[in-house]
């Protein structure tokens, strides 16, 4: 009873952080969320994609929508329920992520307790429901953020099941298999490490049958999957990094020239040594301290905080000692699976510096394992009356630790300019407010996205205007009504009409202008030309005084909207 | 001797290979020496010659850092003195240094013969031997790596001394604190963890000895802090961070504007929330793998920026002796897990970036501990021929490894980073020793006082016959010798016109006057060409085919004393593009 109590209070714990004003943070969706939203809508409306050439079974089948690069079809799937039943929203868009976010402390929670005791299982969880990568990942629509739970529920199955059912991990895997992208070129490693694990220290040589079964399933699925990209048009085989990547050719040949001349030159400089040393710079680059404890990335909030807390390094590092001492087999397969973790990005990157924190996903709930193993050894090291004390203390530095994240993510994380960018969000609010019916242009670097995000943030996809919208797309029209998207033209003329430019378009320096700026600088983003709708309000001259609630941005009035985002300088 | 060889055959292979990879080709390996390492060098020979430094006003007994100049660390100068007896040469500037990194192998040997075991020593002196940190800075004229040798020597001092002989580790431990700037703050904490284990493992006898030890070096540091505000050091306790330092209070004002209004804001975003932060953002950097393992510093002087001080493969064998010793000798590693979580605390009291390379320096040795003990413990773990297979499997991966530094450090260093050596100045010297031959030339820098320092030490000008006239010429800011003259400022229209060679600094910013509408060659920057110097009216290089860019060097190129005019010009001096 009082673990499930526990157990409960671990729920809500991860329930608070990955709900807490979701509407407002993360502060925009990228173009990499948007992906599925609106083919998913386009499936409830017409069974088909915005280009109407594929249905969701195509998905299965690896049959992606072609308007957009390629990515896992499982999150389609996922999204449906939601869609379908309501409109466009950034709550409705992460919540699959959020609910799977979730459940993926609970997987932990098992999976954890299959190798150790049931305390540390209980730590595992609690450190998932408040590690800040976890809860960031699970507040976007990334599929990164559902990958871990689907492998771990694989290894959860393949742990438990017994002779015929270990079959059952076929299904499963398959899930596993569709929900990243990232991850299927790892699929069929970390596969054969879960059942060789499995199948020499937990069955003892049993069922040999039925793991040839799963890892023949494994193959397949993953050589069928294989066929198919190479005959994708937006495949994205060159994100795949080889020693013939231009990027280490051209690294090669920069080392060259730069040499004194010796004997070794070809030896030493050549594309495959080139090619070894950037792979290992990767990984070496994906298991950093700093990264994983101090800045993280670019993706991750700038660089303000890790995905993992200082204090839970010093219990890694615990944690794999104790592991090391313990039961080195469990060590081998954690080790093994954080690296077979970090491959995707290893394999991504042809310059060898930075992350990108969605490709290292999996890693970071075997991560959590070994701090949740150091933390429970050091705890173990005190007797009872003294354990209250060391485990209260552990609760104010983990309490103090976890609301600086929470006050770095709600307070500083919307205002940066990193991955996720406000201003087409606030570009269709100011669209939203004009109430006439008079042309309005926007000339844009990307005119399609800009047109994509609008029809979002406005959640203008319904059963009447999927097919008009369906149409434009495919014919690279970005039209609604009277408001038109287009790309950046050398020959945009003054008018009396309200135009919007692009900072990165030919501007029109004579017109009097109001702007949507960035927010950490009030760096100009688009000039508004013509404007009617935010001049009667006092603008001001850059961005000041926000508050978390301004970030509930559809809801705003227009003289809020307009003070607090239009800026008049 | 047979028997004496024999038995001490792991200690010797370590000692010659530790020999070997420091001393070859050290006089053209790095190319130059940047003005810092001169600054070292050249006041060293003066110590040696006068007892003072080069201005003649001061002298390292008074254990106030060097009066002339920037505050620097006060004992190096005395310790590698000897040396100025030998010509001033890369190879004779560098070989104290060298030795020094040398004997930092052998000691780490026997403190490893102390901690682990003889077979484990074996290990951790050929890791130590053929690390990429000890050969690059061992192989540099630099302090810190000073201060590390006689921190380590003091442990191993105090892991074999007892009763009143304990007291004897002061005198290393005085040397190391008087050797570099960066690592002063750490020698209580330091003395006071190596004092414990080895208390512990004397099995708590002579409380007194360990007690007055740590008691001395608390004094030590006492009287130091107080006399840092009677000399120039107390304008280097300024770069210490404290939550009331103005850069905090500078982030701070920066976090605020950039954070959504709050009521939360003051208790989030202060100066105590902003120091801690940056604290532990610096503080963890140093076990970042990117700057251990990859890139080294930022700093051009003291990284090569495509290897880092450890080999890759060193990372595995790191986490497998940290692991290991914990199970084999947990004391050991109570020890090393101190030390190492004190050698950060200088870099992360640092108020600009972090060079851990330097402030960082003790968890150098401290890797290579482990490291060592990692290697030992995995080939250990295989039995008999496995074992040989392992072990010559190991030594041919890291033959591999080591090749590939050498082939960075040796043939590509010096072309991408020809300026972390201040490679130019060395050209300039050897350019304007040839010139001023035959005629009056004058150099115009922003630093007049360092380049007439490179200028005395690559053409051995510095001798027992002129310390006098030198340190004249120190005080009154005359850097003048013989036909050549440093300056600061641009030539002026008069002096262009009498048509003597004239050599000017880039960053020197001449960019008007008769000056900047003549014709000029350039003494480059190796990698691309950009122009450090630029070189008017030359009367040396004029009759040879200058190239535009340089290429084709051989290593033996860069030993500049032996290459005809003709080599140096159409080697290093280019046509202006």
């Amino acid at each position: 009873m009082k673990d499930k109590l526990i157990l409960l209070f671990i729920i809500l714990l991860a329930i608070i952080p990955r709900l807490l004003f979701l509407s407002n943070v993360p502060n925009a969706i990228t173009q990499d969320e948007l992906h599925y939203a609106l083919d998913v809508k386009s499936f409830q409306f017409s069974g088909k994609d915005v280009l109407q050439q594929v249905t969701p079974l195509d998905v299965v089948l690896f049959n992606f929508p072609k308007s957009e690069p390629l990515q896992a079809e499982l999150p389609y799937f996922l999204q449906m329920p939601i869609f379908f039943t309501g409109g466009f929203s950034m709550v409705n868009l992460v919540i699959p992520n959020v609910v799977i976010g979730i459940l993926t402390v609970l997987m932990l929670y098992l999976v954890t307790g299959e190798f150790f005791n049931k305390r540390t299982a209980l730590i595992a969880a609690i450190l998932a429901s408040i590690n800040p990568w976890m809860i960031f990942i699970s507040r976007t629509g990334y599929e990164a953020g559902i990958a871990p739970f689907f492998f771990l529920l694989t290894l959860f199955v393949l742990l438990k099941a017994k002779d015929n059912k270990i079959l059952l991990a076929i299904p499963v895997s398959l899930l596993a298999f569709y929900s990243y992208i990232g991850t299927k070129i790892i699929f069929i490693p970390i596969m054969v490490l879960f059942m060789l694990y499995v199948y020499f220290f937990v069955n003892k040589r049993k069922f040999r049958t039925q793991y040839i079964a799963v890892f023949i399933f494994t193959v397949l699925i993953t050589l069928l999957f294989f066929i198919q990209f190479k005959h994708f048009s937006l495949s994205r085989n060159d994100e795949f990094l080889l020693p013939s990547n231009p990027e280490i050719v051209r690294q090669v040949v920069s080392f060259r020239q730069a040499t004194i001349q010796n004997p070794f030159l070809s030896v030493f400089d050549n594309k495959y040594l080139m090619y070894a040393t950037v792979l290992t710079k990767n990984a070496f680059n994906a298991l950093s301290f700093n990264y994983l404890f101090t800045g993280a990335d670019y993706f991750f909030m700038l660089g303000v905080h890790g995905l993992f807390y200082y204090i839970d390094g010093i219990f890694l590092v615990i944690g794999t000692v104790f592991i090391y001492l313990k039961n080195r087999k469990v060590l081998g397969l954690l080790a093994a699976a954080i690296f077979l973790g970090i491959l995707p990005q290893v394999f991504h990157n042809p310059d060898g510096n930075g992350n990108f924190a969605p490709h290292l996903s999996l890693a970071v709930p075997f991560l959590i394992i070994l701090v949740a193993v150091g933390l429970d050894a050091f705890l173990s090291k005190f007797k009872k009356d003294k354990l209250y004390l060391a485990t209260a203390a552990i609760l104010v530095v983990y309490t103090l630790a976890f609301i600086n994240f929470m006050y770095i993510y709600f307070y500083k994380f919307p205002i940066q300019e990193g991955t996720f960018e406000v201003q087409n969000r606030i570009l269709a609010k100011y669209l939203s407010l004009q109430e006439t019916n008079n042309p309005i242009t926007i000339y844009s670097t990307n005119a399609k996205l800009a047109f994509r995000e609008f029809i979002f943030y406005q959640n203008l996809y319904t059963s009447k205007t999927s097919s008009i919208i369906n149409n434009d797309l495919k014919n690279d029209k970005f039209v609604y009504k009277n408001i038109m998207f287009r790309s950046c033209n050398p020959n945009i003329k003054e008018t009396s009409a309200l135009t919007i430019v692009d900072l990165s378009c030919t501007l029109l320096p004579n017109l009097p202008s109001v702007k949507i700026v960035q927010l950490k600088d009030s760096g100009n983003r688009y000039f508004i030309y013509n404007d009617k709708v935010c001049k009667k309000y006092g603008l001001k001259n850059y961005v000041s005084d926000l508050k978390l609630s301004d970030f509930s941005i559809e809801n705003l009035s227009s003289q809020k909207f307009c003070q607090a985002f239009i800026i008049s300088n | 001797m047979k028997r004496f060889l024999k038995l001490n055959f792991p200690l010797i292979l370590v000692i010659l290979c530790a020999l070997f990879v420091r001393l070859v080709f050290l006089n053209i390996a790095p190319i130059a020496l940047n003005h810092d390492e001169v600054t070292f060098v050249e006041n060293a020979k003066a110590v040696f010659l006068t007892g003072k430094d080069l201005s003649g006003t001061w002298s390292p007994l008074s254990l106030t850092p060097i009066s002339y100049g920037f505050p620097m660390s006060e004992l190096p100068f005395l310790l590698v003195s000897p040396w100025g007896i030998f010509p001033s040469t890369l190879f004779w500037a560098r070989l104290p240094y060298a030795l020094f990194s040398a004997g930092l192998v052998v000691i780490l040997y026997f403190i490893a013969q102390k901690l682990f075991g003889r077979k484990q020593a074996l290990a951790v002196g050929l890791v130590a031997a053929f690390n990429p940190w000890g050969i690059f800075l061992g192989r540099t004229a630099f302090d810190s790596p000073l201060a590390v040798f006689f921190y380590m020597l003091s442990l191993l001092l105090i892991l074999h001394l007892n009763k009143k002989k304990i007291l004897f580790v002061f005198i290393p431990l005085f040397i190391a604190f008087f050797s570099y700037i960066g690592t002063k703050i750490i020698l209580v904490p330091f003395t006071i963890v190596i004092s414990t284990y080895s208390y512990i493992l004397n099995k708590r006898k002579d409380t007194l000895y360990y007690s007055l030890l740590v008691i001395a070096t608390i004094i030590l540091t006492g009287i130091f802090m107080i006399s840092l505000f009677s000399h120039n050091t107390g304008q280097r306790l300024s770069e210490l961070s404290t939550p009331f330092s103005s850069s905090v209070a500078k982030t701070v004002d920066q976090q605020r504007s950039l954070t959504l209004n709050s009521p939360l804001t003051p208790i989030f975003s202060n100066k105590f929330e902003a120091f801690t932060s940056e604290f532990l953002h610096k503080y963890t950097g140093i076990f970042s793998t990117q700057y251990q393992f990859f890139y080294g510093d930022s700093d051009q002087h003291l990284s090569l920026w495509f290897h880092g001080y450890f080999y890759y493969l060193d990372f595995i064998f790191l986490i497998l002796g940290y692991c290991a010793l914990f199970t084999k000798n947990k004391k050991a590693w109570v020890l090393l897990t101190a030390l190492i979580l004190i050698a950060p605390i200088p870099a992360a009291l640092y108020q600009k970036d972090s060079i851990y390379v330097t402030r960082g320096v003790l968890i150098y040795p401290l890797f290579i501990l482990l490291i060592g003990f990692g290697i030992y413990t995995f080939v250990d773990y295989f039995k008999k021929y496995t074992k040989t297979a392992i072990v010559i499997i190991l030594t041919l991966i890291y033959l591999l490894l080591f090749l590939n530094f050498t082939n960075i450090y040796l043939f590509r260093y010096p072309m991408y980073n020809s300026e972390g050596v201040d490679f130019s100045s060395r050209l300039m010297a050897n350019y304007v020793l040839l010139a001023s031959k035959s005629t009056e030339i004058t150099v115009y820098t922003n630093e007049p006082d360092a380049l007439f320092k490179d200028f005395l030490f690559y053409d051995d000008f510095y001798n027992r016959g002129n310390t006098k006239i030198i340190a004249k010429k120190f005080k009154a800011h005359d850097f003048s010798l013989k036909n050549v003259t440093f300056k600061t400022g641009c030539p002026k229209d008069a002096e262009v016109k009498t048509g003597e060679p004239i050599v000017v600094a880039v960053s020197s910013g001449c960019n008007s006057g008769i000056i900047y509408n003549t014709d000029y060659k350039v003494i480059p920057q190796l990698g691309d060409a950009t122009p450090v110097y630029k070189i008017y009216f030359d009367n040396i290089c004029k009759n040879f085919g200058l190239k535009q860019f340089v290429s084709g060097l051989n290593l033996q190129d860069f030993d500049l004393k032996n290459l005809t005019n003709k080599q140096f010009c159409e080697d290093f001096i280019l046509n202006r593009r």
